[in-house]
């Protein structure tokens, strides 16, 4: 099976997102498993092109790009429970959850 | 403290640094364009140019001061916008190739509609503009249209927030900023949201409105921190080549000096009612109902500067150039060799194919590079068709101080609508602003009609105070050397005859 693949959009050289990353990726791994899923994050500042080419126009927004169709949600997941509606927002409408 | 000082010095020696925004009439009615370092809103209803404004904006800052310039789009497609603007000579693709075009392609992806769960900032939006200013060094920025970010992000103070720091971001690196936003109604509120005019610095209305059943466009600056500007709606055009081209009409000084030289009627007679002829660079006005001969007064005056090898424009909005030419030929006055010998220049009109606007830029244009000394206009009236008093008026008043300013001696026509007597609404609005009034009128005596003429106004002159029959023949007008006095009241449309013996022609001073 293959995996689950997300893509982080976050801004700031404070970290100021790497805690609701963190937290994400604590769902992740508590439904998908260690090797279910990757997760990619990109820093808006340092790569705009990227930012451009995904049209990304607010941060936190985090993508699930495969299983395709993509989805997205908007928004910090600093909370367990902001963390776990993302996740679900986003994996709403796969096959496999 | 002494740093400080020297800070605000130098704030306000760049206090409002204009740059020409390449726009026809726009550096005009902002005395000078818009400033560095500033936002301006463009606001709107659907179709009246905004994106237009703003494009051309950039574009013209390419092509004529090269300044490289970057799009954000939030709402059209970048290569539907390509395409829409190809017309007016703009390739952007072009300006794309040679680094001074960036787009940035904010329009909201329906591919995956994002669900918003949580707290957001528009830093990824910054920061690709950011690099899209960097990447060209731009000079200038558009944001179009601000209205859909409130419309998908339904946070209004978050967006205005956000949009806050994006102009600080704009402002500090010295960018002029345009920024247009959506209204719904012509009249009402500035914005949709309420809140797009707080954020900037200058607020834009454009306007497309229904004015007697035509169309109007018009700008006004409703605000302008810092500056002077122009007041109220400004007409403007969109030209299908050069694209906007704002008319400013508040602004025209009367400056004009009149000149003191004569210069033929055409018809001998005419310009000793006259004192001696038209003044050159004046405005004259040939008033009467159909088929008192008004056509035959712009045609004999044609035919006197024709004669001593001057260069004629005949804007012509009732009649055909064949027409004319045959009307012409009936009264001895060959229009067809006039044309070949390159001094005539007939330009026939559908006053209806156009907004009164655009007549007057196609005048200019004529004017502009057939560089007549005269010029006919006939007839007012049909260009009056279907404008509002109001806008007739300025149409007039840019209009002949045009024609002073670049020494053309004009003669319009203007149809009365009583075949006898009376005068017309048209003639009571334009009479001001014309320098001399000729009047035609029939006249009725025991159930004979007769034709007058009668010289009612000469600016700077003496002239006749009588009424005078005259004769239509195949070579021309002839006016009778006899006053007419047989009949009172004829102006007022309620002529009496008098017992009063016929005099002498008498030429009264003013």
């Amino acid at each position: 099976m293959s995996k689950v693949e997300f893509e982080i959009f976050v801004t700031g050289p404070q970290h100021r997102y790497t805690n609701s990353i963190e937290v994400f990726r604590k769902i992740c791994i508590s439904t998908l498993g260690e090797t279910g899923f990757e997760i990619r994050v990109i820093d808006v500042t340092r790569d705009p092109e990227y930012t451009e080419l995904k049209k990304i126009l607010a941060v936190p927004t985090i993508i699930r790009l495969k299983p395709s169709p993509e989805k997205r949600v908007l928004g910090d997941t600093r909370s367990e429970e902001k963390a776990r509606l993302a996740f679900q927002v986003l994996m709403d409408g796969s096959t496999k959850y | 403290m002494k740093s400080k000082a020297t800070h605000i010095k130098n704030s306000n020696k760049n206090f409002l640094k204009k740059a020409e925004t390449g726009i026809k009439g726009f550096e005009e009615i902002s005395y000078g364009g818009l400033p560095r370092g500033r936002s301006t809103l463009i606001s709107g209803s659907s179709g009246s140019g905004k994106t237009i404004f703003a494009c051309q904006f950039l574009c013209e800052g390419i092509q004529r001061f090269n300044e490289p310039g970057v799009f954000v789009t939030f709402e059209e497609d970048t290569s539907d916008l390509k395409n829409n603007v190809k017309s007016f000579g703009w390739d952007i693709e072009k300006y794309e190739k040679d680094g001074m075009w960036r787009f940035v392609d904010a329009s909201i992806p329906f591919v995956a509609e994002t669900e918003i769960i949580g707290d957001y900032d528009l830093a990824a939006l910054l920061s690709r503009i950011g690099a899209a200013i960097k990447e060209v060094k731009a000079k200038r920025v558009v944001l179009d249209s601000i209205g859909s970010l409130f419309q998908y992000f339904k946070d209004p103070s978050l967006i205005r927030r956000e949009l806050f720091k994006i102009l600080s971001f704009l402002k500090k690196k010295n960018i002029i900023i345009i920024l247009t936003s959506e209204r719904l109604e012509e009249y009402g509120s500035v914005s949709r949201f309420g809140v797009e005019e707080y954020i900037t610095d200058n607020v834009i209305i454009i306007r497309n409105v229904l004015e007697e059943e035509k169309r109007r466009r018009t700008l006004e600056i409703l605000k302008y921190r810092g500056s002077l500007h122009s007041t109220g709606e400004q007409s403007f055009v969109i030209n299908p080549e050069t694209g906007f081209q704002i008319i400013p009409l508040n602004r025209l000084k009367l400056t004009q000096k009149s000149s003191a030289v004569r210069v033929t009627s055409g018809n001998r007679q005419l310009d000793d009612m006259c004192g001696g002829g038209f003044f050159r660079d004046s405005i004259v006005l040939v008033s009467g109902a159909t088929g008192t001969g008004k056509t035959l007064v712009v045609t004999e005056f044609l035919k006197g500067g024709y004669m001593n090898k001057e260069r004629l424009l005949f804007m012509a909005y009732e009649e055909s150039r064949e027409q004319l030419t045959r009307n012409a030929g009936g009264w001895g006055v060959d229009f067809e060799e006039m044309e070949n010998s390159g001094l005539l220049k007939i330009e026939a009109t559908y006053p209806e194919s156009a907004t009164l606007e655009e007549h007057l830029l196609n005048i200019e244009k004529h004017v502009l590079t057939f560089r007549p000394d005269r010029i006919v206009l006939d007839s007012l009236t049909a260009l009056e068709r279907g404008t509002s008093k109001k806008n007739f008026r300025e149409f007039l008043i840019v209009l002949t101080s045009f024609l002073k300013k670049n020494e053309v001696t004009a003669v319009f026509t203007s149809t009365s609508t009583n075949i006898v007597g009376g005068t017309s609404v048209t003639d009571s609005h334009i009479s001001t602003i014309t320098d001399s009034i000729i009047l035609l009128r029939y006249a009725e005596v025991y159930g004979v009609i007769h034709r007058v003429i009668a010289v009612l106004k000469m600016r700077g002159s003496i002239h006749a105070k009588g009424i005078y029959e005259f004769d239509i023949d195949e070579n021309g007008m002839t006016i009778s050397g006899k006053q007419f006095s047989s009949m009172s009241g004829i102006l007022g449309g309620m002529p009496l005859v008098t017992d009063r013996s016929e005099t002498g022609n008498t030429t009264e001073s003013n």
